[in-house]
């Protein structure tokens, strides 16, 4: 084996062994899934009283001395939670408390939470948390994912959670959330009836840019707080702010160590509530636990780790103050195995015998299986109908493992022990967070580590990803990163790489609904959610009427002036929100642990972080790729303009109606997208070109990049449901294809898929992508993980675009092993623990909307022998509920 | 006004909000008869009327500033109201009561109804569907929703609601 071990791996874990949930771990994991979230309203309480009383709000600029006061405000007052003792459950006759005891007791060696609940979930009055204040009183018991709120009087006397959201803590908002400063500052059209970009991002159909909501996606580094000590990184801000000449350098610093000190309160805080607990306790072995906890967080992050369970700590308490400061999206936690692996080599160099090396790494195994809960104690506010779009998502927070390091001009191999323990920690606890990403590249890392990653999507079924190492430290050195910096890459949320700790890309600022940009191509500008009349309003830009265009070149020609209308208006207004993070939302606590800001004396939304850049998400390329070749090859054919007969086919009234002919010959598969060397590959190539050469040429408000992705989330059923017919033969309000993943049913083979998906210019995708690949459940044998192992190493190695250079393959790949039957029975019988990867990340199947469910289902699936497609069959008792059939295909034929 | 005996909050309260049921109910059969936009207002000043007679002004409007306009889009059968809160008080006008903080535009009459009885105040809803427009600060539609809706639930109104808008 490659890579750096201190254990012979194979001599202790048996490969194709499950891991197995350790058992102090059970309980807890139990609570977990019984728990309902429960919103918790004390940030929000606490942020909304410091900038009321100190007079904050209405100002032009908050500075970031007083957000950083107003955090460590939060830190000093929020409840110190050792363990909990209670969780909220939904019953039958409504939510109802449970006790967190006997079997189900939390006895976690990480002391603190994000929030005060179990399961929690956290307020951010300053973006979109008022979006609830209609349903205070009826979010407990609605139907999709109720959030449990207190609505009762306390029994003092004292009012509600919700009473005191109504009265108290989000009324100081109403003109001060990010986007309604955003608005006053920027949209000229208030009060006329001239639409502006922000209503433009309410029609919900165009594009979502994610600045309203938080920043997020990114990775803060951990290193200097786990090395030195954040004791030592406060000293170093104070100096720093002592010696700053420019004021606004040396208040940034003081920021710093404000929020830095913050973190030292809070656990300060928790050693002296664990301390207080022990001497009351009265079971020895609790009292152990406890004392051993207020002596670890006495010392931690205080002072540098020892061990790798003060690592594990130190990395707990900064990532969790980072989350009261930055809604949790996608705050991921970057190459953790590389970060701790020093901490547990050198544990198992000073145990005495093999006896006690192999506690150590059983030790290290249990805590990290602590650690994976911990890190998912919270989910994500979500307002009712938002539910139709993002139900199932958790936040998000990626975990990156292996791949290689710099060293001596070269890759070496990163694979290590904590590699191997994180992925048995994931396999076994089968949480949707973190979300694991498993770097590979095929000239270094070794094939037992490849087998490894394998067989644990294998056992989940869905999970870690599969970074290409060599083509994405290829993109970002084309992108600007050193050779050192690229191969430090961590993925950031769902699949985005970024230099870990160093680069600040939100890389979600907006996910944009490609189809909606052809449409305007169709409409003169318009689009049919918004209106085809002449009084409805004209979004893209007049690029005529193709009905009397020439040929597909001029088509092109116009939608890809569509595509600079849609770029200039996502830039403007992401840089907009971004002006306005600047000015009333820097965060110190996320700039404290960043490389760049202490050396450039600016915090990150100033531009503070050594690399910079906006990462854009498109979604729909599939469909706008095929939609185009159709149009070529049908529509333009033979010298001839059938766009008449297109749009009256396209016309929501008919959804393709009295059309059949036309939308059979549209939706033909032979040249979509997936297909080798296909129209729609070819056309998915230029529009990927197209979109990083136009984005390319702007600047964020950073003064970084825009990149450009290709990753969905749930959006591509969301904005699936708002896209009408297109003319690649999808039908009216059906998903878009995941990802950059092909149409479902549009492949024949799995090895054609990858070519194709692999021969895109992998510079033009320098915000990642997610390819979903679904397999039939296949028998677990070394032949079975070899022909999985050789896909992933074709698909990695696969030529790109020709060009003077031999190109890497496809960046990314991810699975879904269970099976179209096993979802199907899920849908009847729902399993709380049934992992499906969606288009990035990790859901729980029955959490997901009955549409995206479908979506999962009606995949394209490959048997993993010869990598053929396997036909969707109807299930018994006739087809299944879900979105229609693709256009012309009736039931009892090729029925989803 | 100030010869009038207010009844007490706790006897008072109860049959004050019962009136109020029963005024809903029959607003949902006069909207048929007399046009959505009598219904609207109606509607409207049975909210200022249940924060002026129950003393809830005291505290759920008692910070509330601004103005809130409802209208249809379709100009044959134009409606419009405001709803504006100011010093604790809640005053209703016909029209669009200019300079207003948010103006929701429905498609038409029947979407605008449908959403204010329904208890259902679910912004992202109205968008997806595309039965509305929200122009200026959602926070006030968002805060006028909670209103709204507390309105139906404490009258017990919502238990006569349709399932769905």
């Amino acid at each position: 084996m490659g890579g750096t071990f201190m254990m012979d791996y194979q001599k202790f874990f048996n490969l194709s062994a499950a891991p197995q949930i350790p058992k102090s771990a059970q309980g807890r994991r139990d609570a977990y899934f019984r728990a309902m979230p429960e919103i918790c309203i004390e940030r929000a309480a606490l942020v909304t009283k410091y900038h009321v009383d100190h007079e904050l709000l209405g100002k032009k600029k908050i500075s970031v001395r007083d957000k950083a006061r107003a955090y460590h405000y939060v830190q000093e007052n929020r409840t110190a939670v050792v363990w909990h003792t209670s969780a909220m459950e939904k019953t039958a006759t409504g939510p109802a408390p449970f006790a967190l005891a006997k079997d189900l007791v939390d006895e976690s060696p990480l002391a603190g939470s994000t929030t005060s609940k179990f399961k929690g979930i956290p307020l951010f009055p300053e973006f979109m948390a008022l979006s609830i204040w209609p349903e205070l009183y009826t979010i407990s018991t609605r139907a999709a994912n109720p959030h449990y709120l207190d609505t009762a009087p306390k029994s003092d006397g004292q009012p509600s959670d919700a009473e005191r959201l109504d009265r108290e803590i989000f009324a100081p908002w109403m003109n001060d959330t990010v986007l309604e400063l955003a608005r006053a500052q920027h949209d000229p059209y208030i009060h006329q009836p001239n639409l502006s970009l922000f209503e433009h991002m309410q029609y919900a159909v165009f594009y979502a840019t994610t600045k309203i909501e938080c920043i997020s996606h990114t990775i803060p580094t951990f290193q200097r707080a786990v090395r030195r000590g954040v004791a030592a990184m406060i000293a170093d801000a104070e100096a720093a702010a002592a010696a700053a000449t420019d004021p606004e350098k040396s208040e940034f610093f003081q920021a710093v160590a404000i929020a830095l000190d913050g973190i030292l309160v809070y656990a300060e805080r928790l050693a002296a509530k664990a301390e207080a607990m022990a001497q009351v306790e009265t079971d020895a072995g609790r009292r152990e636990k406890l004392s051993e906890i207020a002596a670890r967080y006495r010392r931690v992050p205080r002072q540098p780790a020892e061990s790798f369970r003060d690592g594990v700590t130190t990395v707990w308490l900064c990532w969790s103050s980072i989350l009261q400061e930055n809604q949790n999206v996608g705050i991921s936690l970057g190459r953790l195995d590389q970060l701790l692996h020093p901490l547990l080599q050198k544990e198992l160099a000073n145990a005495a015998s093999a006896a006690d090396q192999k506690r150590v790494l059983d030790d290290a195994f249990e805590l990290l299986c602590h650690f994976w809960l911990k890190i998912g104690d919270h989910v994500p506010m979500m307002p009712e109908a938002g539910e139709q779009l993002y139900g199932g998502a958790g936040s998000n927070q990626a975990i990156t493992i292996g791949g290689v390091n710099y060293a001596d001009g070269k890759p070496v191999d990163a694979v290590n022990d904590l590699t191997y323990l994180m992925l048995d920690a994931t396999e076994a606890m089968k949480l949707r967070d973190p979300n694991l990403n498993a770097r590979y590249h095929t000239d270094v890392n070794d094939e037992v580590y490849l087998r490894r990653v394998i067989l644990s999507n294998i056992n989940t079924r869905a999970t870690p990803a599969v970074h290409n190492d060599k083509a994405v430290i290829k993109m970002l050195q084309d992108k600007g990163a050193t050779p050192a910096h690229a191969m430090d890459y961590g993925i950031v949320g769902c699949v985005e790489p970024v230099s870990a700790g160093r680069h600040y890309g939100h890389t979600g600022s907006v996910l944009i609904n490609l189809p909606a940009v052809l449409e305007w191509t169709f409409y003169n500008g318009r689009h049919r959610h918004t209106g085809l009349g002449a009084d409805d309003p004209v979004i893209g830009a007049p690029t005529g009427d193709p009905r009397k265009f020439a040929d597909f070149e001029q088509f092109m020609t116009a939608f890809e002036k569509q595509i600079d209308k849609m770029v200039d208006d996502v830039v403007t207004l992401n840089n907009w929100l971004g002006e306005t993070h600047q000015h009333y939302y820097p965060t110190p606590t996320l700039s404290a642990l960043f490389e760049g800001p202490m050396d450039k004396g600016m915090d990150v939304i100033m531009g503070g972080a050594t690399y910079n850049s906006s990462g854009m998400a498109i979604i729909g390329l599939a469909d706008a790729a095929d939609s185009l070749a159709s149009i070529a090859e049908v529509v333009f054919a033979n010298g001839r303009n059938r766009f008449g007969e297109l749009l009256a086919a396209l016309d929501p009234a008919s959804n393709g109606a009295g059309h059949d002919a036309l939308f059979a010959e549209l939706a033909r598969p032979e040249r979509r997208y997936g297909r080798q060397g296909s129209a729609g590959t070819a056309l998915a190539a230029r529009i990927a070109a197209k979109l990083d050469a136009e984005f390319g040429k702007r600047k964020n408000y950073r003064g970084g990049d825009y990149r450009v992705g290709y990753y969905s989330v749930t959006s591509h059923a969301a904005y699936g449901l708002l896209t009408g017919a297109l003319p690649s033969g999808r039908k009216n309000k059906a998903p878009l294809a995941s990802g950059i993943t092909p149409e479902s049913n549009t492949p024949v083979a799995l090895t054609e898929t990858l070519a194709s998906v692999g021969s895109l210019p992998a510079t033009a995708l320098g915000n990642g992508f997610a390819l979903n690949i679904s397999f039939a459940p296949f028998a677990d044998t070394p032949a079975t993980e070899q022909r999985c192992m050789d896909y992933v190493k074709g698909y990695f190695a696969a030529p790109g675009t020709p060009s003077a250079a031999p190109q890497p393959g496809g960046l990314e790949v991810q699975f879904n092993m269970m099976g179209r039957e096993a979802l199907r029975q899920a849908l009847a019988h729902p399993d709380p623990h049934l992992l499906v990867r969606v288009s990035g990340y990790t859901a729980y199947f029955k959490d997901l909307s009955a549409t995206m469910q479908q979506e999962v289902i009606t995949r394209t699936e490959y048997g993993y022998a010869a990598g053929q497609v396997i036909p969707i069959a109807a299930s018994k008792g006739g087809a299944p509920r879900g979105p229609a059939l693709p256009f012309g295909q009736k039931q009892g034929g090729n029925t989803p | 006004m100030n010869d009038v005996k207010k009844p007490t909050m706790a006897g008072g309260k109860k049959s004050i909000l019962d009136r109020l049921k029963k005024d809903l109910e029959k607003l949902k059969e006069e909207a048929e008869n007399f046009g959505v936009e009598e219904a609207v207002i109606a509607l409207l000043d049975a909210m200022a009327a249940y924060y002026d007679l129950t003393g809830a002004h005291n505290t759920s409007i008692a910070n509330f500033n601004g103005v809130c306009v409802i209208r249809t889009r379709q100009a044959s059968d134009h409606i419009a109201a405001s709803a504006e809160f100011a010093n604790g008080r809640m005053s209703v006008y016909r029209g669009e009561r200019k300079p207003w903080q948010v103006c929701i535009t429905f498609v038409d009459a029947d979407a605008l109804w449908a959403f204010l009885i329904s208890g259902a105040a679910d912004v992202l809803d109205l968008l997806l569907k595309n039965s509305a427009q929200i122009e200026g600060n959602a926070n006030y539609f968002y805060r006028f929703g909670f209103l709204a809706r507390e309105l139906v639930r404490e009258t017990g109104f919502d238990r006569f609601l349709p399932k769905s808008a």
